[in-house]
């Protein structure tokens, strides 16, 4: 069952099998929490969130349409779940008019692995906690949930140019929260 | 290069910034599933879905019967005498009775209703 596709389990949930949602869950749990948690920033509230998530996708896999894919159409749940504990009615972005020069085009690859050496998962988490709102949930969706930039826009109502943006500035202040966060470590060793 | 940065920059995140779940995550989300299913086996509707459509659509029909008779019905004088008098006093317990009743039934429907939203 776990090599199956998600709409052949769904047929199989659908048809009485409530068993084979394990496999559903097992595959999504940890992007479903992961996107609930960089939207809420409480690892218990969004284990809790994760599981209502999963309990409400349950009952309203028969409105499942299969128009999307699945992982789209579970995601939107998150969104709008996580946003209602966190009582927000939608994201929050402020308008980004700024061209992006040449400076920020830099390889930021480059320099968070000359930068990163040890304890790599540490400074990562506390680099994308330490990004705005919109630009950690943006990244979440487009590097972790593997969501392309049309699907982000029809998810979080931000438009297609600002995504854009806010995704090149969430990677130049990843880096610049890990240079700072390097920097101040290597004063505490000092 | 910038697809090249991307890519390491996607599998960097995968690696450190994926948050995982709970061991019993999933077993937590099945059981869940499993005792509302279970519940809603149970929970048998008190009355069947049709049976108040049917009512009303009885209901209407006897209506109509009734005023179509009623049309061709000349004025005929009952066979028997049907009189109750009815002092003051039992219409205004008749109407204290429906104020009370429809007030408490007011009230039972909204808190119902504040009930399944705080859910």
């Amino acid at each position: 069952m776990n090599n199956h596709t998600d709409q052949v389990i769904i047929k199989e949930v659908l048809a009485g099998n409530t068993a084979a949602y394990t496999a559903l869950v097992n595959r999504y749990r940890n992007m479903v929490f992961t996107l609930a948690y960089n939207i809420i920033l409480n690892r218990e509230d969004a284990e809790e969130v994760a599981q209502d998530i999963f309990v409400k996708a349950f009952n309203a896999l028969r409105s499942f349409k299969e128009q999307s894919a699945f992982s789209t159409w579970l995601y939107r749940i998150v969104v709008n779940t996580a946003l209602n504990k966190k009582k927000l009615r939608r994201f929050t972005t402020v308008d980004i008019g700024e061209q992006i020069t040449s400076e920020e085009q830099e390889n930021v690859y480059s320099l968070l692995q000359q930068h990163i050496s040890r304890d790599q998962k540490k400074y990562i988490q506390l680099a994308m906690n330490a990004l705005r709102d919109d630009g950690r949930i943006c990244m979440t969706m487009f590097y972790l949930n593997e969501l392309p930039v049309n699907e982000i826009h029809e998810l979080t109502e931000i438009s297609v140019a600002n995504i854009k943006v806010i995704l090149h500035r969430g990677r130049k202040h990843l880096y610049d929260q890990l240079h700072g966060l390097l920097k101040t470590e290597i004063k505490n060793l000092i | 290069m910038r697809m090249q940065e991307d890519k390491k920059l996607k599998e960097l995140l995968i690696k450190h910034a994926m948050e995982e779940t709970s061991a019993d995550f999933t077993n937590t989300v099945m059981q869940r599933i499993q005792s509302a299913a279970a519940a809603k086996a149970y929970a048998k509707p008190l009355l069947k879905q049709k049976l108040p459509k049917t009512l009303i659509v009885v209901f209407i029909l006897v209506c109509i019967v009734l005023i179509v008779l009623s049309i061709f019905m000349q004025d005929a004088q009952l066979p028997f005498l049907f009189s109750v008098k009815l002092t003051a006093k039992y219409f205004s317990q008749i109407i204290s009775f429906l104020i009370a009743f429809w007030v408490i039934m007011l009230i039972n429907q909204l808190w119902n209703k504040k009930k399944v939203q705080t859910l």
